[in-house]
């Protein structure tokens, strides 16, 4: 048979091969597409042996990964079990589980992943005139010195995007209550912003450290990613080997798989008993809402995606923080997209004063006169508001979101392999390790990207429909086997996995990482400081090689 | 359901018409003549795989160095395959397919190939016509660029951790008896010593070397199969001393008496003018009645470096004689850990050794041996510094330091983290002489030298050294007002500084600089 043929054969194998793959680890939490690539590159000479192309298993990788990236989003909301780049969903997903809409999630998340991957096709080629060469600006060539301020300034801009506000310790309250100097005339700032009024009046200098300081939670958080990245550093040292002689073994699974997986897992076992009987609502939602979000979810994956450490974790925050930043100076009345806090899993929204009886009990008269007068101001304000109804909608919008930027990170992660030869991923990596990266230094792009490409749209369109068949079919499993069940059955196969590709030694750093992992909720903070496993080990790396040997560290 | 299938073929049709642009833009198949015209571009070649070197610097990359010929022609292209050291590498004159990019620098053009598919064998592995000596003797053309199997009598030993071997595959054990001789090329490292004399089965392809207008078998050091080690020769007295240096690197016996003369120990023949110096065991040296004992010596010849002549090694110990200084009694032996690096894998142990070559601050990893210098040396291990270091740690620099023995699965081999160290006082500066040349001159290469010489400005206002009454010189590296100095002293200076090479890929050019900064 003709040869081209035959790899033609191969290559349309390992697309459905890898998108049954790529339905495994995207469902089984803590099997990921980075453990499937490194499997696939520590075959890839057997592979050769027996005359399998390796354009096949590349595109085994490829495939697995996008599919990958649509049905992360099931374990991270149905089962309360994400993945790094899904730590994010955890929250408005399950406020939609527990609301009974969670079709409606797993929907907007196909809906969001398809248009992520759509919007990014286009970017590869404006990244490919910005940061490539021949033709291109080269900007990644010039911005390669600058790489770990660029880091150290996302991160800053990540940390002091942290809005939860903290008592300090109460002695040091005691000491500040007196520092404040009063103003001799009230100083008033007002200064409009698009249709955001910024307005603030000050009668005093306040020195004092209060019970809810913005600046406390900022010192928190800092102190939480200082935390995760010494933890990291160590993870990144430690010697890590299979037990059964798993390839690769890599410390950094059961490092995230602790931060983000088990000890969500525990958030949920403990919070959660029953979830409520579902709505089957698979309806797909209209694109055009959602374009306007998911092309900057696009924009931004698409820079995070050359940064070395930038996870779609990161981009989400980016991408969120600009929206509600977007939506104040557009609206006055704009409520900021809860994606970060929200409620705790087993809350249930109460909408009427009926509903909240209950909880008044404890108010005094004039207290309880006082909130019903408020509530009925808000309401005579705002008749048509509906903040159940919004919030809800909200939380399907930054599903999409978030969905939208883990699929661009991964098609952008891939075109950066080829632009600048840079792998930014474990499937990259094993990308880059398997055969020759033919660079794309040419107007057109080289042959290897397209097919890859190919199947990574090809992947990304059937995904689609599988995402909702698969979605449907947890539903299903939801109803027969009890939750906590299922949450103590993923726990325990996370860590048999963690054993058998890390040993004893990755139980250790699974423990710790679960204990650092628990703590954010507990603060009030947002979970993705945790990131700093990653980021603060490659910038002390890129700062050390920056300056001179360790010197600067 | 159907949304599913409908889907599912759609992306069936996207994957099979984007594969065909891609089969329409494959990297372009070139004649090996043709890579320079393809800078920076990924291309394909085939070709005949002549030799190959795993971690050709023995620094741990992962990388193997090939080399593949035009099928039935005679241009060459040299490849970088990053890839596991460990990796398995097709038999020689196995016809491969090799796609990389063309890289090229100061002249010098390879192909970059990354990952295990760079290099497929075409039509799986080749068959080695098994065949003689005298057959090939009779009738090389006939045997001209095909893999051949032969067996065969080493004409010199091959030694472990060298990479590459020339010499002969003779018909008879011994030199002098045989009738054929085929000159043989080895690359690559054996596991341990293969004797001269061995009888040898050998995988390789048979070439005409234009260049030395003779033929040549190109073998891979994996495909040396030893069928019986080679038994020592026994140096004869009689025989004219400079016949010994024929032998040297072959295991010998020796009859004689071993005697001491001050620090030196001397094998003595039948007659008064008849001595071979002696570098004797440790066992030898525990050995009380060692001077004056009489009988057979079995050893490996040397050339002795430092006393210019051939010497008798029975596996000498330069540790024994080394002045230990501080060194306290819980230093662990580098050569401990070398012999049996498991036992040691994990723990904190203090060592002393000296730096082999030099480390600069903006640097982290370097070599640490048992010895003073390059012969004194036994072991060397790969050492990493954690912390700071401000300045250069020089070649041959005492270092006492505490380090935690590691194994490094992607090295293979044994590293020394050591995160404190104290160093000993810095060698002198080695003096170079201007007559040596390069060949000498690049072992230096990073190290403090001494050269005598002027300091003079050429019109571009280069600094130079130059050797008093030639034209000889040496760009000198300082602040410029070295030849104004110069003036003022107004004869030939020593000159102290770092070694190092400039080189101009514009014109192909390199020049040695000093640098006195």
């Amino acid at each position: 048979m003709d040869p081209i043929l035959v790899d033609f054969g191969w290559l349309i194998a390992s697309f459905v091969f890898g998108v049954g793959l790529g339905c495994l680890t995207g469902l089984i939490p803590g099997f990921h597409v980075n453990n499937v690539a490194l499997i696939a590159l520590s075959l890839s000479p057997v592979a050769v042996g027996i005359g399998i192309p390796l354009d096949a298993v590349a595109g085994i990788i490829v495939a697995c990964g996008t599919v990958h990236t649509f049905l992360n989003y099931i374990p991270s909301a149905l089962v309360g079990a994400p993945d790094d780049n899904m730590a994010l969903a955890l929250l408005p997903g399950h406020r939609m589980l527990i609301s009974g809409q969670a079709a409606q999630g797993v929907a907007y998340s196909a809906r969001g992943s398809q248009m992520g991957m759509l919007m990014s096709i286009p970017l590869l080629i404006v990244a490919r005139l910005m940061f490539g060469e021949n033709p291109g600006l080269g900007l990644y060539e010039s911005s390669r010195d600058i790489l770990p301020w660029l880091l150290l300034i996302i991160s800053i801009f990540l940390i002091m995007t942290e809005t939860t506000r903290l008592a300090w310790p109460e002695w040091m309250q005691r000491a500040t209550r007196k520092f404040k100097i009063p103003l001799p005339t009230t100083f008033r700032v007002d200064i409009p912003i698009g249709k955001f009024r910024y307005k603030r009046s000050w009668n005093e200098i306040d020195l004092s450290l209060g019970s809810s300081s913005r600046i406390a939670g900022i010192l928190v958080a800092t102190a939480f990613f200082l935390i995760c990245g010494f933890y990291g550093w160590a993870v990144f040292e430690l010697p890590g080997r299979s037990p059964v002689g798993m390839p690769s073994a890599t410390l950094l699974f059961p490092g995230l798989a602790g931060l983000f997986g088990i000890a969500n897992l525990i958030d949920i076992y403990v919070t959660t008993s029953e979830i409520p009987p579902q709505k089957q609502n698979w309806e797909m939602p209209p694109m055009k809402p959602l374009a306007v979000p998911t092309f900057l979810s696009a924009v931004v994956s698409s820079v995070m995606a050359i940064l070395p450490g930038m996870t779609a974790a990161q981009a989400t925050v980016v991408v969120m923080s600009a929206r509600n930043l977007w939506g104040r100076l557009t609206d006055p009345n704009y409520i900021p997209a809860d994606f970060e806090h929200g409620i705790q899993p087993g809350f249930v929204p109460k909408q009427s004063i009926e509903d909240i009886a209950g909880d008044l009990e404890g108010l005094t008269d004039e207290e309880r006169e006082l909130f019903e007068t408020a509530l009925g101001e808000a309401a005579e304000s705002s008749p048509d508001l509906d903040l159940s109804a919004q919030s809800q909608q909200q939380d399907l919008e930054v599903i999409a979101v978030l969905s939208s930027v883990n699929t661009a990170v991964t098609v952008m992660v891939l075109g950066f392999l080829y632009m600048v030869g840079r792998p930014r991923s474990g499937a990259a990596l094993a990308l880059n390790m398997m055969y020759p990266i033919d660079g794309w230094n040419a107007v057109e792009p080289p042959a290897d990207f397209v097919r890859l490409l190919g199947i990574t749209i090809a992947a990304g369109l059937f995904a689609v429909p599988v995402m909702i068949e698969v979605g449907k079919g947890m539903l299903k499993m939801h109803e027969i086997v009890p939750l906590r069940t299922l949450v103590i059955s993923v726990a325990g196969f996370v860590s048999v996995l963690v054993w058998l590709s890390t040993g004893w030694v990755g139980v250790g750093v699974l423990l710790v990482g679960t204990g650092l992992g628990l703590m954010p909720p507990r603060i009030g903070i947002r979970r993705s400081h945790a990131m700093g496993i990653i980021l603060v080990p490659i910038m002390l790396y890129t700062f050390a090689q920056t300056f001179d040997s360790f010197g600067f560290i | 359901m159907t949304k599913l299938w409908v889907m599912f073929f759609t992306s069936l049709l996207l994957v099979s018409a984007m594969n065909f642009y891609a089969v329409v833009r494959e990297p372009d198949m070139i004649e090996i003549d043709e890579i320079r015209n393809f800078p920076r571009e990924t291309v394909k070649i085939e070709g005949v795989l002549t030799g190959y070197v795993r971690d050709p610097y023995g620094e741990g990359a992962d990388r193997i160095d090939l080399q593949v010929q035009e099928i039935n022609g005679h241009s060459v292209a040299k490849v970088r395959w990053n890839v596991d050291w460990n990796n398995d590498v097709p038999p020689i004159g196995t016809i491969v397919t090799v796609e990389g990019e063309v890289s090229e620098w100061n002249g010098r053009i390879w192909l970059q190939s990354n990952g295990y598919g760079a290099i497929i064998a075409q039509s799986g592995f080749i068959d080695f016509t098994e065949t003689k000596l005298v057959e090939v003797g009779r009738d090389p053309l006939s045997f001209a660029n095909q893999s051949l199997q032969i067996d065969g009598w080493l004409s010199e030993p091959l030694a472990p951790d060298v990479t590459y071997h020339s010499l002969y595959l003779m018909d008879n054990h011994v030199y002098g008896g045989a009738d054929h001789l085929l000159y043989v090329q080895i690359e690559g490292r054996v596991i341990e010593w293969v004797e001269a004399g061995s009888h040898v089965r050998v995988n390789g392809w048979l070439q005409f070397d234009e260049r030395s207008y003779r033929w040549r078998l190109l073998v891979q050091a994996s495909e040396v199969e030893v069928l019986s080690q080679g038994i020592p020769t026994t140096i004869n007295w009689e025989a004219d001393p400079y016949s010994l240096t024929y032998d040297v690197g072959k295991m010998v016996f020796v009859t004689g008496t071993v005697t001491s003369i001050g620090d030196e120990w001397i094998l003595k023949g039948p007659s008064p003018n008849d001595s071979l110096c002696l570098l004797p065991s440790e066992e030898d040296l525990a050995d009380i009645a060692l001077n004056g004992s009489q009988g057979v010596w079995a050893g490996r010849l040397a050339w002795a470096a430092d006393e210019a002549e051939v010497c008798l090694d029975r596996g000498y110990d330069l540790m024994t004689e080394r002045e230990t200084g501080n060194f306290g009694d819980d230093v662990t032996e580098l050569s401990s850990v070398a012999s049996d690096p498991f036992s040691y894998v994990g723990g904190n142990y203090t060592f002393e050794g000296w730096v082999t070559d030099p480390i600069s601050p903006d640097y982290d990893k370097g070599y640490v041996g048992d010895g003073a210098d390059y012969y004194e040396r036994e072991t060397k291990l790969r050492l990493q510094l954690i912390g700071e270091h401000a300045e250069y740690i020089e070649a041959n620099q005492p270092i006492r330091f505490n380090a935690t023995v590691l194994w490094s699965d992607s090295d293979g081999r044994v590293v020394l983290e050591a995160r404190s160290w104290t160093l000993g006082e810095a060698p002198d500066p080695i003096l170079l002489n201007w007559g040596d040349g390069y060949n000498s001159w690049r072992w230096d290469l990073g190290k403090i030298v001494q050269l005598t010489g002027e300091a003079i400005t050429d019109d571009d206002g280069t600094s130079w050294i130059s050797r008093s009454g030639s034209d000889e010189r040496v760009c000198l590296l300082g602040d410029g007002t070295e030849s104004i100095e110069q003036l003022s002293i107004g004869e030939p200076v020593d000159w102290v500084g770092r070694l190092s090479m400039e080189e101009f890929g514009m014109e192909s050019t390199a020049r040695f600089c000093i640098d006195v900064r």
